[in-house]
C-alpha cells in the first residue's frame, strides 16, 4: 500500500514537467454546469497541426469533433460542438474561455459553457 | 496498515524534496534583478564551493541591529580554481564586503560583483580574463583523413564557450539581448525568428515573465541547439567501429545523445519515439558532419530565450572544425508548426585543450536554499 502511495506522490511530482509546444495541445478535463446546478464532467481532447487547433470533446462513444477559435492577442479560445445528449437528441455546445496559467504544466481553460439552452461555468485542465 | 501515515508523510516528504529540486538551474535573469544593486558586510558562516555556482554565506546586521544570514553567489569554482583561488581564500568568521545584485522576490540572495576582505582590502575571487586566441592549428585528423572532432591523438580538450549564448536566425541585425535570450526591446521579436502567431505569443509571454518557466530550471536536458551554447560544454566520443557518435554534455544534467553514423535512415518524426535529444543520424560531406535529427518531445525550450518548437521539429546541423580550436556550428529549423519557414542560424565554439569537462550536476546545489 505504502508502495503505491509512494508511486503517486512521485506520479505528483513528475506531472511538473510540462509540454511547451502550442499551450492547447492536451487533454484537458474539468467540469461544466449552471450556478448551484450539478456539475458534468468534460474532457477536451486538442492538437495543433500547424494551422489550426482541432480536437474532440469527450472521446469515446459520444465523442464529438471540437471546432477551436484561438485568438493570440490575448489567449481567448471560443470552442463549439454539435453533440448529442443522453437521450440521443442533438445539442449544440458553444464555449469561450481564457486560458490562465499558460506556463505551468497544468494550464486551464476557465470560461462561460452553453449547452442545450443551459449556460454554466467550466474550468478544465490540463492532464500529464 | 498500521505504519501507512508513517510512509505516506516519508513519500510526501519525498515530493516536497523533488519540488524543492526542481527550480535548480535557473538563469541569471530569473534569479537575479541587475537593477537592485546591494552592499552587504559581516562574518563568513559558510562557504559552498560546489560546480558550477559557488555560494558564500554572511550574517548581515541591518540598521536595526537584527542580523539575517545572506547567500551569495560568487562564480565558478572550477573557473576560479584556473584563477588560483581555493575554497580556502576565505576563511568562516572573516568580515567581508560584498557588492552585488539583488535576486528577485524577498530571497536573502545576491550575486556578487565583487568580494573584498575588510581586514586587508584585498578583492578575492576575480577570474584571470580569458585566453587569448591560440595561433590557429590545422584540425586534427583520424588515420583516415576524416576530422576528428575530439581532441588530437594523445591529448585531452572538449568543446567550451559558444559565440553566440542564444539561438537567433542569421539576419543582419541581431536583436539585443541579454546571455540568457531576454530582448532589450520587446518589440524586437520579429528579429528573433520567423515565428507562427501562436508562438511569436507563447514567446513574448516567456519573455514577459523573465524565462521563469524554462524547463531547464527544473533540470530538463537542454535539448536541440541549446545543447551547444551551455556553459559547461560539450565533447564528442567518435566511435566508427560501433557507427555512432556520442555527444556528452558537461551542462544540463551531463547526459548523452547518440549520433547514428552507420548508414540508417533518417526516419519521420511521426515515427520517432518523442525525446529530448531526437533521434539523429549523420553523415561526412567532406569535412562537414551532416546531422539529421527529428523526433523531438515538446518538453524543452530549445534555446534561452524561449523559442518554443513542436513535435514537427526536424533540425540539420553542420559541423565543422576550421582548426584545433574551432568549431563550426549550423542549424537549419524546419518546424513549419511552429515558424513561417525554415530559419538558420549558427555560432563558432572554442575548444579547451588539456581538460576535461567539469562535473556538474543541476540538481546539486545551484540554489543556496538547498544548503542552507
Amino acid at each position: 500500500m505504502w508502495k503505491r502511495a509512494a508511486f503517486v506522490c512521485v506520479a505528483v511530482a513528475m506531472s511538473a514537467f510540462a509540454q511547451e509546444g502550442h499551450p492547447l495541445t492536451g487533454t484537458f478535463t474539468g467540469d461544466w454546469g449552471p450556478a448551484r446546478g450539478p456539475r458534468n464532467h468534460i474532457t477536451l481532447v486538442m492538437n495543433w497541426d500547424g494551422t489550426k487547433v482541432a480536437g474532440v470533446i469527450n472521446p469515446g462513444p459520444n465523442s464529438a469533433p471540437l471546432n477551436v477559435f484561438v485568438d493570440y492577442t490575448n489567449w481567448t479560445v471560443r470552442l463549439d460542438a454539435d453533440t448529442k445528449d443522453d437521450a440521443g437528441k442533438p445539442v449544440r455546445i458553444e464555449a469561450d474561455a481564457k486560458l490562465e496559467a499558460m506556463g505551468s504544466p497544468r494550464r486551464s481553460l476557465v470560461g462561460t459553457w452553453r449547452q442545450g439552452g443551459i449556460t454554466g461555468d467550466f474550468k478544465v485542465t490540463r492532464e500529464q | 496498515m498500521k505504519r501507512l501515515p508513517w510512509r505516506l508523510m516519508v513519500a510526501a516528504l519525498g515530493v516536497f524534496y523533488l519540488s524543492t529540486q526542481l527550480p535548480a538551474q535557473r538563469s541569471f535573469t530569473t534569479t537575479y534583478d541587475s537593477t537592485r544593486k546591494v552592499t552587504l558586510e559581516g562574518p563568513v558562516t559558510k562557504l559552498d564551493w560546489v560546480n558550477p555556482r559557488a555560494f558564500l554565506f554572511i550574517n548581515v546586521r541591518d540598521s536595526s541591529g537584527t542580523v539575517s544570514n545572506w547567500a551569495v553567489e560568487f562564480g565558478n569554482p572550477l573557473e576560479l580554481e584556473k584563477s588560483g583561488w581555493k575554497a580556502t581564500s576565505l576563511k568562516i568568521g572573516e568580515i567581508v564586503r560584498v557588492e552585488g545584485v539583488l535576486a528577485r522576490g524577498e530571497d536573502r540572495q545576491a550575486s556578487a560583483t565583487s568580494v573584498v576582505l575588510k581586514a586587508s582590502g584585498r578583492r578575492l575571487f576575480v577570474p584571470q580574463p580569458t585566453r587569448g586566441a591560440v595561433a590557429a592549428t590545422p584540425a586534427p585528423r583520424w588515420p583516415n583523413g576524416h576530422v576528428r572532432l575530439g581532441p588530437p591523438a594523445g591529448s585531452k580538450g572538449y568543446w567550451g564557450a559558444a559565440s553566440a549564448k542564444v539561438l537567433v536566425e542569421n539576419l543582419a541585425t541581431k536583436p539585443a539581448m541579454n546571455d540568457d535570450g531576454l530582448l532589450a526591446n520587446l518589440a524586437d521579436i520579429d528579429k528573433v525568428a520567423p515565428l507562427q502567431p501562436w508562438a511569436r505569443a507563447v514567446y513574448e509571454f516567456r519573455q514577459r515573465t523573465l524565462l521563469k518557466d524554462d524547463p531547464l530550471g527544473r533540470c530538463l536536458p537542454p535539448g536541440g541547439p541549446r545543447q551547444f551554447q551551455m556553459p559547461y560544454g560539450f565533447q564528442f566520443i567518435e566511435q566508427p567501429e560501433l557507427g555512432r557518435i556520442l555527444v556528452l554534455h558537461g551542462g544540463g544534467n551531463r547526459n548523452w545523445r547518440i549520433i547514428h553514423t552507420d548508414g540508417r535512415p533518417v526516419g519521420a518524426a511521426s515515427e520517432a519515439v518523442a525525446s529530448y535529444y531526437g533521434t539523429s543520424v549523420g553523415k561526412w560531406e567532406g569535412d562537414t558532419l551532416v546531422v539529421d535529427s527529428v523526433g523531438f518531445n515538446e518538453k524543452f525550450w530549445m534555446t534561452a530565450g524561449g523559442l518554443p518548437h513542436t513535435e514537427a521539429l526536424h533540425l540539420v546541423e553542420r559541423f565543422s572544425r576550421p582548426n584545433l580550436n574551432t568549431l563550426r556550428y549550423e542549424v537549419t529549423i524546419d518546424d513549419l508548426r511552429a515558424y513561417t519557414r525554415r530559419w538558420n542560424a549558427g555560432w563558432t565554439v572554442q575548444w579547451v585543450p588539456n581538460e576535461e569537462l567539469q562535473e556538474f550536476f543541476c540538481e546539486e546545489n545551484a540554489d543556496p536554499a538547498f544548503n542552507r
